[in-house]
């Protein structure tokens, strides 16, 4: 039994790892865990039952985690300290791991995945696990040199270079990370530079917040969101307020209610300082922004990061023919169209909204935790073991600005009624606010069961409240408790 | 939880007063916590402890009885453990009465020289009060009865623990004397029984759990013979006995314009001087410069029951009471209050933490009560309370003076101003009440006798007495069972008597305005609407127990019988500190029903538990309810009540 | 969703773990302040532990006035693992253990664990950026909390049948969403 899986981020590695608990070793063994016993399919090849697994990536970096690149950009880790799994652990498993060959096509018939490079790889099951790319918006300019995404350790690389250049002398340690201390004595670096982030979601905030605070006294960092607030696919406005306060608190600035309608390059190249990322240019605005706006028509930018959102990666494997929505469509059990070929994480959407995931949690949900349990579970399902896989939570995000937790999960705004409904609405908005305390409670009710929550400076009963939320209980029964600070899993059981 | 239901808060509130829960709120919009907020903090709390079966003695310890360690170290067992619990907390009830005592008796003195502000306000109660001591009143001057009286009184207090104690045979009635003869806890001294109580429960010297608790029974009742009923009799003759008076409760009363001075504790001497003081025109001019529109003297606490009752004598001029022991930060928070006076007894030391937001002066008035972060003291000495008074304003005066710079007034936009202090908030609630209840005044209000209450019992009007007296507590809600406790028991046609903290919670829900005679059953309703009294009676402070006591005592000898034939029982339903355990000890042995809750630390021991819930009715026709559902606690009561009825053929 | 069953698929029934039987529990906290010692570095001694002031990972939590024990499940699918976006948390295939310490990857306090473990069983750690949580005390014999528990409320010992089930009763409920 070959499995391969293209993509080695959480939904692959995951994925890969739980095949290897499931066959240890890379032989059926005749023990408690074989694969005869677990009624796998082995099409008569290859012969006695022997068990690979290859895990495929167009990057040429050990399986590392993508969210910790802002933690890199800030300073705070090393490339070295990206990897999610410990050096030897896929040899040991006995995972083939093949680095910096992209996947081109798929052909189903023959079961071969092609690569770049020519080879074909013979599968009997294929995960498709190959994530997202980020979102470059059709904005002219957009191709400019100045202009980065944040999705790759190549993008993280290539914006940590850019930002040593703009703020450090020529040649001056670029590139060594860390230690790269701008040198304050140099009359060259007086000059501040200009970032700006093109999108207030997740993504871009965490890079501002990085940039601020690697390269907070040289670098001026403009977040431009078109929602009224940041954060806008996971807070509610109130907590994403008192975010942006704390954010601000460390010098970044936010223009809301405004979107990027072109960038020029305009100013000439800074030669004595050496710059070679390219001009400067300029960040048109469109819309007339939220209340205080400054109302200024464009921005100065040495540096441009697009964090407009992601698209999955599936044109790749548009040749197998699987369908497609926004990811490649998968059931519950994370088998596409295509008999044999499974998809996972970012690169994969639900077709239906079943029954488990009905009611405000969307078929597409492009997080770590939701790629690494569609991973997991997919390996169940390669090795014949059928579990569905439920309970995913709708958008959940953890964050924290200078030391102030938030997690946000599900519905945090109830939708508005439209106009002329009346009557009472299904929906029930509990909260506490204690701004002083940068403390914020919210749950958002339906029906008695909790569909959506936002926790800012407490965050510790974070999973108790997801695990309500997963389940659908009715909380009627602790509604007496469930807002209390000391609310906690032992108000579920009965004792 | 709570009766309030005014706010949209979707915890429930902590508090039975709106009041209180507003404060509560506003303090954590101010990022202050307060007690509800350490209560929480503190949850869960260890069991051990509540059940009474951590010792903590030697060093050897803790010891705590388990399934698997039945005994302690030393051999203790879980009862063992838990009545020398009890018995320490007894001790310490005793302790402070009798500190309390002693500074009445030295009030008195001081007064019969003429050395204090104050007039011997009740010279009948001295001169009864003397012939029972055996002092030949005739042809004596009041001073010099004042001054004997004072010597027997102190004489009692420092006997010997097997001198038989004159205060109790002086005022208990003769059928108790003989049960408390009879088991041999007829008791000495105060102080030597404090001292042979603490010797007997330091480890390994009396280990007997039966001992033990018989040891506490006889110090409770030198606590209620000499630290209750001996305080109060000492202070009616100083200040005046509680006449009927009508006045205000809750944070509503305080008017944030002019000097704002509160007495807060127990011990009524300091506070009365002071609002006597501030009605002298030199120092009200002081208040005037100062841009105040008066001074006012407001009551927290038991001294401000004290002052209460005695507001139409001694205390004239009292602005009305605050809150009680568990809202005591609120009185502080409201930002209006210049100065507390902290005399002796229940003065947490979260009042200093939270005086650092607000410009409140926090100075102790007793030498000793001392809290970390308050560093003014006027300890108060009888002989110079006349000076002290008039420091203590002037400090108040100057407390305002610094508020007033620190903020503008009321109504303006945002609530910071000036310093970064908040401006005042107060809830706009008061409550009418009428206080100065007891045996004197109650007669006065029938007329000159007792007899209309008696037929009213006889005829089944009313079906009988409850004191729901004490603490307040927070484990069921601030107030919250104590007030659910006085509204079944009304409804039911039972008469309830207050003291203590008990009796704020009353005032400010407006149970003792003769008003809330429309919350009782019929046959009650029509008693108070003729009488005019409210169904709750304000007997004032907890000392004022004594006074219950006294009452009762007579309403036994009206009737002739014994006390623990009445149809009376007594609830302390929110019981907090060591004098409660005191009072609850005495309450049993004076024959009575005592409902206690929260249940106190004796549940892990079963002998005790047996002993003082069942066992010792038969010793001492009292004993202990530990219902803790307030339905249902009122209800064992009302069937007490309703077989003691039959009983006496009612 | 029957964990139950899971169970005994997984590989949880013969091993040893620490099962809560909250309704022996007294509210004491001897567990936390054992746990907080053991994990010491000096003076693995609850006043050691006092002293270092290390954090306890076991909580007792008040639920409605009784206390109630709760530490990690060391879950046979945990949610923190598929959360960890670093790589630290994670199972360790021959004990069963959850942890996020010890391993090559390090814990960076993304807080991503807290907002997957259904009982709340991570926390964040007072003085420093990282999750913290039971780690099944891998070298002691039996874990601090249940050696020092004098209720019997926290027992160590092989997870049979009929134990799993009692302490995974919490589990169930929850699951279940009862
Ligand atoms: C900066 C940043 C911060 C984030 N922070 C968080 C966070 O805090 N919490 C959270 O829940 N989520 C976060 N996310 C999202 C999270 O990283 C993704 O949801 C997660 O990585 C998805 O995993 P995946 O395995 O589906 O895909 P990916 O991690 O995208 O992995 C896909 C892999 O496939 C490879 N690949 C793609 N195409 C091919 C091909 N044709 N051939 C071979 N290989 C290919 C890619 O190179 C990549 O290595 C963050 C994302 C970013 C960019
Ligand atoms: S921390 Fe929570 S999710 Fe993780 S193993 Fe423990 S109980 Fe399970
Ligand atoms: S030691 Fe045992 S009884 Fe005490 S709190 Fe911990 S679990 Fe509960």
């Amino acid at each position: 039994m070959r499995f391969v899986i293209i993509g080695s981020g959480a939904a692959g590695v995951r994925a890969a790892e739980t095949l290897r608990q499931i066959f240890p070793s890379g032989e059926a063994r005749r023990s408690g865990n074989s694969f005869e016993d677990s009624g796998v399919q082995v099409d008569g090849r290859p012969e006695d039952g022997q068990v690979t697994v290859t895990l495929v990536s167009a990057e040429d970096f050990p399986p590392y985690s993508r969210c910790l690149l802002p933690a890199y950009l800030a300073g705070r880790c090393r490339e070295e300290d990206l990897t999610i799994r410990p050096r030897d652990f896929f040899r040991k498993l006995g995972i083939n791991l093949l680095l910096g060959r992209e996947a081109l096509a798929v052909d189903p018939g023959k079961k071969v995945v092609k690569l770049a490079d020519g080879e074909e790889l013979p599968y009997d099951r294929l995960l498709i696990a190959t994530g997202a790319a980020s979102r470059f918006p059709p904005i002219p300019g957009i191709d400019r040199p100045q202009v980065f995404g944040l999705r790759h350790l190549a993008d993280a690389r290539a914006i940590e270079q850019a930002c040593v250049q703009m703020c450090t002398r020529p040649g001056a340690h670029a590139g060594a990370h860390a230690g790269a201390q701008p040198d304050s004595d140099s009359r060259l670096v007086a000059q501040t530079r200009s970032v700006v982030v093109i999108g207030g979601g997740f993504v871009g905030v965490e890079a501002a917040y990085a940039l601020i605070r690697r390269w907070g006294a040289q670098l001026e960092v403009t977040v431009v969101e078109k929602e009224a607030q940041i954060l806008p696919a996971q807070f509610d406005a109130y907590a994403a307020g008192m975010l942006q306060r704390e954010m601000e608190k460390e010098g970044i600035r936010f223009i809301l209610g405004r979107q990027v309608g072109e960038i020029v390059g305009q100013e000439r190249p800074d030669h004595e300082a050496g710059r070679e990322v390219g001009d400067r240019c300029r960040v048109v605005l469109t819309g007339s922004g939220t209340a205080g706006d400054s109302g200024e028509e464009s921005l100065p930018a040495d540096l441009i990061i697009v964090a407009a959102g992601i698209t999955p990666n599936t044109a790749w494997a548009a040749s197998a023919g699987p369908a497609v929505r926004r990811g490649i469509l998968i059931d519950d059990y994370l088998e596409t169209s295509v008999p044999g070929i499974y998809a996972a994480g970012d690169v994969a959407e639900f077709r239906t909204l079943s029954p488990e995931r009905a009611g405000a949690l969307p078929t597409w949900t492009p997080i770590w935790p939701n790629a690494s349990a569609q991973g997991r579970i997919a390996a169940y399902n390669m090795a014949s073991r059928r579990r569905a896989c439920r309970g995913l939570i709708g958008l959940q995000n953890a964050v924290e600005f200078r030391e102030v937790p938030a997690i946000a999960m599900g519905l945090v705004e109830p939708p508005v009624p439209a106009k002329g409904e009346s009557g009472e609405s299904a929906y029930m908005v509990l909260v506490k606010a204690e701004p002083e305390q940068r403390r914020y409670k919210k749950l958002v009710l339906y029906k008695n069961a909790l569909v959506g929550m936002v926790l800012v400076g407490d965050i510790s009963q974070a999973g108790v409240y997801g695990a309500l939320l997963r389940k659908k209980t009715d909380v009627s029964r602790f509604a007496d408790t469930i807002m209390n600070d000391n609310f906690n899993c032992g108000h579920l059981r009965s004792l | 939880m709570s009766i309030c239901r005014t706010c949209h808060a979707v915890d429930r509130c902590p508090s039975a007063h709106r009041s209180t829960n507003e404060m509560y709120e506003y303090c954590r919009s101010q990022g202050i916590p307060t007690i509800f907020d350490r209560y929480q903090s503190q949850q869960p709390q260890c069991g051990f402890g509540m059940q009474g079966i951590c010792c903590q003695l030697c060093s050897h310890g803790p010891c705590r009885i388990t399934h698997r360690a039945e005994r302690g170290i030393c051999g203790a067992t879980a009862d063992t453990i838990a009545a020398r619990n009890l018995l320490r907390l007894a001790v310490h009830g005793a302790a402070a009465y009798s500190h309390h005592l002693e500074e009445a008796i030295d009030t008195l003195k001081a007064t019969a020289l003429g050395s204090t502000p104050f007039r011997i306000g009740d010279s009948q109660k001295l001169q009864e009060v003397a012939m029972g001591f055996g002092i030949n009143v005739a042809g004596q001057s009041e001073r010099e009865l004042a001054l004997q009286l004072a010597d027997r009184l102190l004489a009692d207090m420092h006997k010997a623990s097997r001198e038989p104690l004159t205060s109790l045979s002086l005022l208990a009635p003769p059928s108790r004397r003989e049960v408390w003869a009879k088991l041999g806890v007829i008791p000495g001294g105060i102080l030597s029984e404090i001292r042979d109580a603490l010797t007997k429960s330091m480890t390994s010297i009396n280990t007997d759990p039966v001992d033990l608790l018989l040891t506490a029974v006889r110090l409770a009742l030198a606590t209620g013979y000499l630290g209750l009923m001996g305080t109060i009799t000492v202070q009616d003759i100083v200040l005046g006995s509680p006449a009927l008076t009508e006045s205000w409760a809750d944070l509503g009363v305080i008017d944030p314009e002019k000097v704002n001075i509160v007495a807060h504790g127990h011990v009524p001497f300091v506070g009365t001087a002071v609002i006597q003081a501030s009605r002298d025109p030199e120092i009200l001019s002081w208040a005037k410069e100062a841009g105040a529109k008066g001074i006012n003297v407001y009551g927290s606490m038991c001294t401000g029951q004290e002052l209460m009752q005695r507001s139409a004598a001694s205390a004239g001029g009292f602005a009305g009471q605050l809150a009680n022991w568990i809202a005591q930060e609120y009185i502080i928070a409201t930002g209006a209050v210049d100065l507390v006076m902290m005399d002796m007894n229940c003065s947490i030391p979260a009042l200093s933490t939270i005086a650092e937001h607000f410009p409140t002066r926090l100075v102790s008035v007793d030498k000793v009560v001392r809290l970390p972060g308050v560093s003014e003291h006027v300890d108060y000495a009888p002989e110079q309370v006349a000076a002290q008074a008039r420091e203590l304003i002037r400090m108040a005066i100057e407390a305002y003076r610094r508020r007033q710079n620190g903020y503008r007034g009321l109504g303006s936009q945002g609530n910071h101003h000036g310093n970064g202090r908040p401006a005042p908030y107060l809830p706009p609630y008061k409550a009418k009440v009428l206080a100065g209840f007891g045996l004197e005044s109650i007669s006065r209000a029938f007329g000159g006798s007792l007899e209309p209450l008696l037929a009213a019992i006889a005829d089944g009007t009313i079906r009988g007495v409850v004191a729901v007296v004490g603490c307040t507590n927070n484990r069921n809600g601030h107030d919250t069972t104590g007030l659910a406790i006085m509204q079944e028991l009304i409804k039911n046609n039972v008469l309830v008597i207050s003291a203590g903290c008990m009796s704020s919670a009353a005032e400010i829900e407006s149970l003792m305005d003769p008003a809330a005679e429309a919350r009782c059953g019929a046959g009650l309703s029509r008693f108070c609407r003729e009488a005019g009294i409210p169904p709750v009676l304000n007997f004032g402070s907890c000392v004022d127990i004594g006074r219950i006591v006294l009452a009762v005592t007579r309403l036994a000898a009206l009737l002739n019988v014994d006390p623990s034939r009445l149809p009376v029982a007594v609830s302390a339903p929110e019981y907090l500190e060591q004098k409660a355990v005191a009072d609850g000890i005495f309450a049993v042995a004076f024959g009575l029903l005592t409902h206690l809750g929260p249940v106190p630390p004796v549940a892990g021991s079963s002998l005790v538990t047996r002993v003082l819930t069942e066992d010792i009715e038969g010793l001492l026709g009292g004993k202990v309810l530990l219902e803790q559902e307030p339905k249902a606690a009122a209800a064992a009561m009302i069937e007490h009540i309703e077989a003691k009825r039959e009983a006496l053929g009612l | 969703m029957k964990p139950a069953r899971e169970l005994k698929a997984g590989c949880l029934l013969g091993m040893r773990r620490v099962m809560i039987d909250a309704g022996k529990c007294n509210g004491c906290m001897t567990c936390v302040l054992a746990c907080a010692g053991a994990h010491a570095a000096n003076d693995k001694s609850i006043i050691g532990g006092m002293m270092e002031k290390t954090p306890p990972r076991i909580q007792v939590l008040p639920v409605k006035g009784r206390a109630v024990p709760l530490l990690c499940l060391h879950c046979e699918e945990p949610a923190c693992v598929d959360a960890c976006m670093t790589g630290a948390m994670r199972k360790d295939p021959k004990s069963g253990l959850v942890s996020n310490e010890g391993g090559e990857q390090a814990c960076v306090g993304c807080w991503m664990c807290i907002m997957a473990c259904p009982y709340g069983a991570v926390r964040q750690h007072p003085d420093k950026k990282v999750a913290l949580k039971c780690d099944g005390c891998p070298d002691r014999e039996v874990p601090a909390c249940a050696a020092a528990c004098p209720m019997d409320a926290l027992i160590w010992g092989e997870v049979d049948d009929f134990a799993a089930g009692r302490a995974m009763k919490t589990a169930l409920a929850l699951l279940e969403g009862a």
